[in-house]
C-alpha cells in the first residue's frame, strides 16, 4: 500500500510537466501577446514593440519556457505581466472566494442528494424513485449559464430578494457574503446533487443485497434503521468518492458561474488571463488548478484501492 | 461544469443478460428511456425538416420588428434584429445535434482503440498512454476547450474539435477499465491459452465486451457534448454570426435580459431539453443492458 | 434634444476658446449647456460618507505613465489632478497650471505651476516633479504610453521651481489638451522610486482622493486627500468603485441600490429612466465613436469605390435606433459634436443607389466579399450583425468575425485583416483624434491610408494657433477622409450617467470621466 503510494505520488511529476507544457505552449500559440492588451486603443507599432523588449517577450519562447520551469522547480510561479503583483498572491487573494463557493456548492449538493438518493433507495421502483429520478435528469441537463440568467431574472431582477452579482468577504459581512452566494451555489450545486442522488441510491440498493444486511433485516430491524444505520454507511464512501471526481467539473463550473455572478475567484482569474495574454497568471493559476484535480484523483485512487482489494495496483 | 463528463457509473457486463429482441421489449418498457427518445427524435425531425417547419428564414432581418415579445406572429418573439426566435431555434438543432454526435464519434473513434491498446498491453504503453490521460483530464475541461477554440479562432468546427480533444482521454480511461476487467475473465484467459492472437482476442472478445457499456456512455455523452458546445458558444467561440446557434442566442440576447427575456430564455430551453432527451434515452439504454 | 444641445455647446465652445488664449483665470463652472438632468448645487455641502461608484469594467493599472485602459482615467481624474483641466464644454482651464505663455511660433510653451501643493504623501508639487514624470516617460525603456506625446519635446528646463518650459521641434497645437488628460498628471517621483516597477499599484498624486486599496475585478477604495489644496474639498470620505462588466448588471446594481453612480446606463433602458423618479440621469454628446477601418491596402478594399460603397450603403439612422434606441448621433468624421472641430454639413446620404453606382465603377456590379473582425461581446455583435444585413442588400457579402481584443488589436496594428469594428474614445483637441489615424504613417493608422493632401492639411493645422483656421483645415481633412473612407464612421457615442437621487453636486462631462471633488451625499 505504501509503495503504491509512493509511486502514485512520484507519477504526479510527469502528469504535471505535460500540464506546464501544455499550457505553457497553448498561450504562447494563441495569437497578440499583452502588450496589445495592456495599450488598447493606445497600441501603435512602436509602443507594441517597447513594451515587448520591456516584458521580455522578444526572446525565444524555448528560453523563456526553459526560465518559466527553472522558476517554477523553485516554487516560483512569476509576477503578472499588466500589474506586477505576485502570481502566487493573485491565486491566494482569489481562491477562498473558489473554495467558499465550491465547499458550500458540494454541501447543498450533498443536502439534497443525501435525502433523495435514500428514499429512491428505500422504495425503489415506485413514485418516490421516479421522481428523484427525474429530478436528477433535469438537474444534470440545466445548462449552469442558462440556469443563472434565469435565477437572476427571477429573483434579483423581478423579486428583488437577491443580489445580482458581486461579492461580499466573509470578514466583512457573514450574512452579506452568503446572500451574494444564493444563486452561485444553486447553479453550481444542482448538477452535482443530481449526479450523486443516483450513485448513492445505486450504491445502496447495491449494498443492501450483501449479506449482513439481510442478516440484520432477519433480526427484525426495522427497514428504515436497516437503510439509515448499516446500508448508508457502507454506500457513502462511494458517494465520497464521485464527489470528488466531481472537482474537475465543478472547477469547469466556476469559471461561468464566477463570469456571470462577477465573483472575484480562480475561475475569473483564468479567464481573464487567457483574454489578457498574462501568461504567467495563466499559466501560475491552470497550474495550480490542475494540481488540485490531480491530487482529488490520487484521493480517489486511494479510496479505491482501500476499499476494493480487488483491484490490483502492481 | 457544461463540459462532457460522464456521469455515470460505467455499467458491468452482464454476458447474457440480453438478447437483442428482449433488450428491446425491455426499453420500450422502459417509460422515461421512451420518453428520451421520443424527444431526441423530435429534434432529429425538427433539424431535417427545419426549411418546411420554420416559420421564417432564420437569417431574415427586420429592424423596425425587432425586441417583439411572443405573439401569434412570431410564436417565440423576434429577437435583436428582428429575426424569428422560432426560426432560429429550429434551424440551431441542425448544428447543435450534429456538433453532438461528432464529437461523441471523435471521442470513440481515437479514445476507444487508445483504451484498448493501453490496457491490453499494459507496461510501459499503459503508463505513458495513462499519464498523457491523467494529464488531459487534469485540466479543467472547459478551460482546456476555451484555450483551444481560443487559438483556432471561434467556429463551430473548432469548438467541435476543443471539446473532442478533451473527449478522447475520457473514452480511453473508460474503454481501459473495462479491458482491465475483461482480460482476467475465463474465457479470455481461455482464448489466451488456446493460442489465439492478440488482436483477435482484443476485438473479438474484449471489444465486444466492452461495446455495451461504451455504448451508453456515448449516448449519455451526446447531451454533455451539446451542453459543452453550448457553452463554448455562450462563451463567444461557437460558429460566427449570423448563423443560428442556440448558445450564441443565448449569449447575444443576453444583454436585453430585462427587457426582452424571451430572446436568450427560449434558446436556453432547447439546450436544456435536447440534453436531457439524450440523457434520459441513455439512462435508459443503461437500464435495459444493465438491470438492478 | 440632442441637437439644440449642440448647437448651443458649440456656441460656447468658440466663445470661451477666444478668452482663454489670453491667461487663465476662468473660473467658469460648467452648469453646462451639456448637461440636461445634472443634480443643480442648491443646498450647502454636506461632509462625509462614502459613495459607491459601478464602472463599466476593472482598472488595468493605476499609474498615468504606464495606463492605456480608457477606465483607469476614472481613477486618474480623482487620484490625480491635472496640470490643465476641462470645463464641461471641453475647453481648456487652468488648475495645477495657473497660466502659460506660448512663445517662438508655438514652439516654446512656459507653465507656471501653483504654490503650495502637496502630493498625497507629503512631498511637495512643484517644476522638479514635472520634470521627472515627463523624462520618465520619455525614456524608451519604459515603454510609456505617453511617450508619443512628448515625442515633439526635445527640451525640458525648471528655471525656477514653479516654472517648467517646454522645448518642441515643431509647433504642437494640441500640447495644452494633452496637459488635461495622463500626461498633465504628475506621480509623486518619491513614490515612484519607493515603488518602481509596482508603483501601478500604489499611486500617489495631488488630487481630491488619496488611494487606500484596490483587489482586481472587486473593488477599488479612494479616500479623502486632507492635504488638497482646494481648501475645503472634497465632501466625500471615501469612494468605493466596483467594477461590473455586465452593463444589464451594472444598471441592475443601481436599481438595487447596491451602488450610488454608474458610470454608463444600457440604451435600452435609458427611456424607462426618464419617468424613473428614483434615480436622476444625464445624457450627453461623448468625444468617441464607433467606426470601421477598412484596410486600404488589401483587396478588395484597397479599391476606392468599393469602401464608398459601404459608407452610402449603411443606414445610420437605423444602426443608431436599433442599436443605441436613438441615442447616439450619426458620424461621418472624426470630430464628435461635444468639440468645436464637429460640422454638422459633412455628411454622406444612405443611398442603396449610390452604393451600386460606385460597385459599378469598382468593376464589381454585384458586389464583393470581405470579412469584419469585431470584439467577441454581445454588443458588438449585435452591431456587426445589423452591418452585415444592411450590406446584403446592395450585394456585398460581409462575412462577421467575432474575436477578442487582443487578436483584433495584433491584426489590425499588424494590417492582418480586411476590416475590423474599433472605435475610439476621442480627446478634446481634434488634432488628437485625426493626425495619428489619418496622416501617411500615423501611428492609429491601422487602414494604412495615405493621401498627401490629408497629410498637408492636418500638419498645417496642427501647427496653426487659430482656432477659426484649423477648423477650416479639419473641414477641410474630413471631407476627404470621408468620401476616400479609409473609416467608416457610424456614430458618435453619447455619455450617459445615472445616479441615486441622495448624490448631489455631481455633473457629466463629455469625456465620461466622473470628478466626484464637489460630489456629496444628501
Amino acid at each position: 500500500m505504501l509503495t503504491f503510494i509512493v509511486r502514485r505520488i512520484l507519477t504526479l511529476i510527469p502528469v504535471a510537466f505535460i500540464v506546464l507544457v501544455v499550457t505553457f505552449s497553448l498561450i504562447h500559440l494563441t495569437p497578440g501577446n499583452p502588450a496589445y492588451t495592456i495599450l488598447g486603443e493606445q497600441a501603435s507599432p512602436q509602443a507594441v514593440h517597447l513594451l515587448d523588449v520591456k516584458m521580455g517577450l522578444t526572446q525565444p519562447v524555448a528560453g523563456q519556457f526553459i526560465h518559466y520551469v527553472g522558476q517554477v522547480a523553485q516554487g516560483r510561479l512569476g509576477v503578472s505581466l499588466l500589474d506586477g503583483q505576485s502570481v502566487m498572491s493573485l491565486i491566494l487573494t482569489r481562491l477562498p472566494v473558489t473554495l467558499e463557493l465550491a465547499v458550500l456548492a458540494v454541501l447543498l449538493s450533498l443536502a439534497i442528494a443525501l435525502p433523495a438518493g435514500i428514499l429512491a433507495a428505500y422504495r425503489p421502483n415506485t413514485w418516490v424513485d421516479s421522481l428523484s429520478r427525474v429530478l436528477a435528469l433535469i438537474g444534470a441537463a440545466v445548462p449552469n449559464f442558462w440556469l443563472a440568467l434565469l435565477l437572476v431574472y427571477v429573483f434579483a431582477v423581478g423579486l428583488h430578494w437577491l443580489p445580482s452579482l458581486g461579492w461580499i468577504p466573509l470578514s466583512q459581512s457573514v450574512p452579506g457574503n452568503l446572500v451574494h452566494l444564493v444563486l452561485p451555489v444553486i447553479v453550481l450545486a444542482l448538477p452535482l446533487a443530481a449526479v450523486t442522488s443516483r450513485v448513492l441510491r445505486g450504491e445502496l440498493i447495491e449494498v443492501m443485497h450483501l449479506l449482513y444486511i439481510q442478516v440484520a433485516r432477519a433480526k427484525g430491524i426495522s427497514e428504515w434503521t436497516v437503510v439509515m444505520r448499516h446500508g448508508l454507511r457502507n454506500a457513502l464512501v462511494p458517494v465520497v468518492t464521485v464527489v470528488g471526481l466531481q472537482i474537475g467539473a465543478l472547477l469547469g463550473g466556476v469559471v461561468i458561474t464566477e463570469t456571470i455572478f462577477s465573483l472575484p475567484g480562480m475561475g475569473q482569474l483564468v479567464v481573464n488571463a487567457i483574454f489578457d495574454r498574462d501568461y504567467p497568471v495563466l499559466d501560475g493559476s491552470v497550474l495550480f488548478m490542475a494540481f488540485v484535480v490531480l491530487l482529488a484523483n490520487l484521493c480517489v485512487d486511494l479510496a479505491y484501492a482501500w476499499l476494493d482489494p480487488r483491484i490490483r495496483y502492481s | 461544469m457544461g463540459v462532457v463528463q460522464p456521469q455515470v457509473e460505467v455499467p458491468g457486463i452482464e454476458q447474457d443478460a440480453y438478447s437483442p429482441r428482449r433488450a428491446l421489449r425491455r426499453f420500450w418498457r422502459n417509460k422515461l428511456g421512451v420518453v428520451g427518445l421520443g424527444i431526441v427524435a423530435g429534434f432529429v425531425l425538427m433539424a431535417l425538416l427545419a426549411p418546411a417547419i420554420a416559420p421564417y428564414p432564420p437569417l431574415a432581418t427586420h429592424f423596425s420588428h425587432a425586441f417583439q415579445a411572443p405573439s401569434s406572429r412570431h410564436w417565440l418573439g423576434t429577437d435583436e434584429l428582428g429575426r424569428d426566435v422560432l426560426s432560429r431555434i429550429i434551424y440551431g438543432a441542425r448544428s447543435s445535434l450534429a456538433s453532438g454526435v461528432l464529437i461523441v464519434a471523435i471521442g470513440v473513434a481515437i479514445g476507444v482503440p487508445v483504451g484498448l491498446v493501453s490496457g491490453y498491453y499494459g507496461g510501459v504503453v499503459d503508463d505513458v498512454v495513462m499519464r498523457l490521460v491523467d494529464a488531459a483530464l487534469a485540466f479543467p475541461a472547459l478551460v482546456l476547450a476555451l484555450a483551444i477554440a481560443w487559438i483556432l479562432g471561434p467556429s463551430l468546427m473548432h469548438a467541435v474539435f476543443a471539446i473532442a480533444a478533451v473527449t478522447v482521454p475520457q473514452f480511453a480511461r473508460i474503454t481501459r477499465g473495462q479491458v482491465l476487467s475483461a482480460r482476467s475473465r475465463e474465457y479470455v484467459e481461455a482464448a489466451r491459452c488456446m493460442g489465439a492472437s492478440p488482436w483477435r482476442i482484443m476485438l473479438q472478445h474484449v471489444l465486444l465486451n466492452a461495446a455495451t457499456p461504451i455504448i451508453v456512455v456515448a449516448t449519455l455523452n451526446i447531451g454533455g457534448a451539446i451542453l459543452a458546445v453550448a457553452s463554448l458558444s455562450f462563451l463567444g467561440l461557437g460558429p460566427p454570426p449570423p448563423s443560428p446557434n442556440w448558445g450564441s442566442m443565448l449569449q447575444d440576447g443576453s444583454q436585453y435580459l430585462n427587457m426582452a427575456p424571451w430572446i436568450s430564455l427560449f434558446p436556453g430551453l432547447a439546450i436544456f431539453l435536447a440534453v436531457l432527451g439524450f440523457s434520459t434515452m441513455g439512462d435508459g439504454l443503461r437500464d435495459v443492458f444493465d438491470p438492478k | 434634444m440632442v441637437n439644440s444641445r449642440q448647437a448651443l455647446s458649440i456656441g460656447a465652445v468658440t466663445l470661451m476658446g477666444v478668452a482663454l488664449a489670453g491667461c487663465g483665470t476662468s473660473s467658469a463652472q460648467g452648469t453646462g449647456a451639456a448637461t440636461h438632468s445634472g443634480s443643480a448645487v442648491t443646498a450647502a455641502p454636506v461632509r462625509g460618507g462614502t459613495l459607491n461608484v459601478g464602472i463599466d469594467s476593472d482598472f488595468v493599472t493605476l499609474d498615468p505613465a504606464m495606463s492605456s485602459a480608457l477606465i483607469d482615467r476614472q481613477a486618474f481624474i480623482n487620484i490625480f489632478d491635472p496640470l490643465l483641466k476641462l470645463s464641461p464644454t471641453m475647453q481648456v482651464e487652468p488648475n495645477l497650471v495657473t497660466h502659460w505663455t506660448v512663445a517662438n511660433g508655438g514652439t516654446t510653451y512656459t507653465l507656471f505651476l501653483r504654490h503650495g501643493v502637496k502630493f498625497q504623501d507629503g512631498t511637495p508639487f512643484n517644476a522638479q516633479a514635472v520634470i521627472y514624470n515627463w523624462q520618465w516617460e520619455m525614456n524608451p525603456a519604459n515603454a510609456s504610453p505617453r511617450l508619443s506625446d512628448l515625442s515633439l519635446v526635445t527640451h525640458l528646463a525648471a528655471p525656477n521651481p514653479y516654472e517648467v518650459v517646454i522645448t518642441l521641434k515643431a509647433p504642437y497645437s494640441a500640447l495644452l489638451s494633452v496637459l488635461t488628460g495622463r500626461t498633465g498628471m504628475i506621480s509623486s517621483p518619491a513614490a515612484m522610486k519607493k515603488w518602481g516597477s509596482a508603483y501601478g499599484l500604489h499611486p500617489v498624486g495631488t488630487g481630491p482622493f488619496k488611494f487606500v486599496q484596490w483587489i482586481k475585478n472587486d473593488h477599488m477604495i479612494l479616500e479623502r486627500n486632507p492635504l488638497y489644496w482646494k481648501k475645503g474639498q472634497p465632501y466625500l470620505n471615501k469612494i468605493v468603485y466596483t467594477p461590473i462588466t455586465n452593463p444589464v448588471q451594472e444598471y441592475n446594481a443601481l436599481v438595487t441600490g447596491q451602488v450610488n453612480v454608474i458610470d454608463s446606463v444600457p440604451y435600452q433602458d435609458v427611456n424607462s429612466l426618464s419617468s424613473n423618479s428614483s434615480l436622476r440621469y444625464a445624457h450627453n454628446a461623448g468625444l468617441g465613436y464607433a467606426d470601421m477601418e477598412l484596410n486600404t491596402q488589401a483587396a478588395p478594399l484597397n479599391n476606392v469605390h468599393n469602401r464608398e460603397a459601404i459608407d452610402y450603403a449603411i443606414n445610420r439612422q437605423a444602426l443608431n435606433q436599433l442599436l443605441y434606441f436613438g441615442h447616439a448621433i450619426p458620424a461621418y468624421t472624426q470630430f464628435s459634436p461635444a468639440t468645436w472641430a464637429y460640422d454638422p454639413h459633412i455628411t454622406v446620404p444612405f443611398s442603396d443607389a449610390l452604393a451600386k453606382a460606385q460597385l459599378v465603377k469598382a468593376g464589381n456590379p454585384h458586389g464583393f466579399s470581405f470579412t469584419l473582425l469585431g470584439e467577441n461581446d454581445p454588443a458588438t455583435v449585435q452591431e456587426m450583425e445589423a452591418i452585415q444585413s444592411e450590406l446584403a442588400k446592395v450585394g456585398i457579402n460581409m462575412k462577421v468575425e467575432p474575436v477578442d481584443f487582443t487578436t483584433l488589436l495584433t491584426d489590425a496594428i499588424n494590417g492582418n485583416y480586411q476590416s475590423d469594428l474599433l472605435g475610439w474614445s476621442g480627446r478634446p483637441d481634434p488634432d488628437q483624434n485625426s493626425y495619428a489615424f489619418d496622416t501617411t504613417g500615423g501611428s492609429f493608422n491601422d487602414p494604412r491610408y495615405s493621401n498627401s493632401q490629408v497629410d498637408s492639411l492636418l500638419l498645417k493645422a496642427r501647427e496653426t494657433v487659430s482656432q477659426a483656421v484649423r477648423k477650416q483645415y479639419y473641414d477641410e481633412a474630413a471631407t476627404i477622409v470621408l468620401h476616400q473612407a479609409p473609416y467608416i464612421f457610424l456614430e458618435y457615442t453619447p455619455v450617459i450617467q445615472a445616479w441615486s437621487p441622495t448624490v448631489q453636486g455631481f455633473q457629466v462631462y463629455p469625456d465620461g470621466l466622473m470628478r466626484f471633488s464637489k460630489t456629496w451625499i444628501k
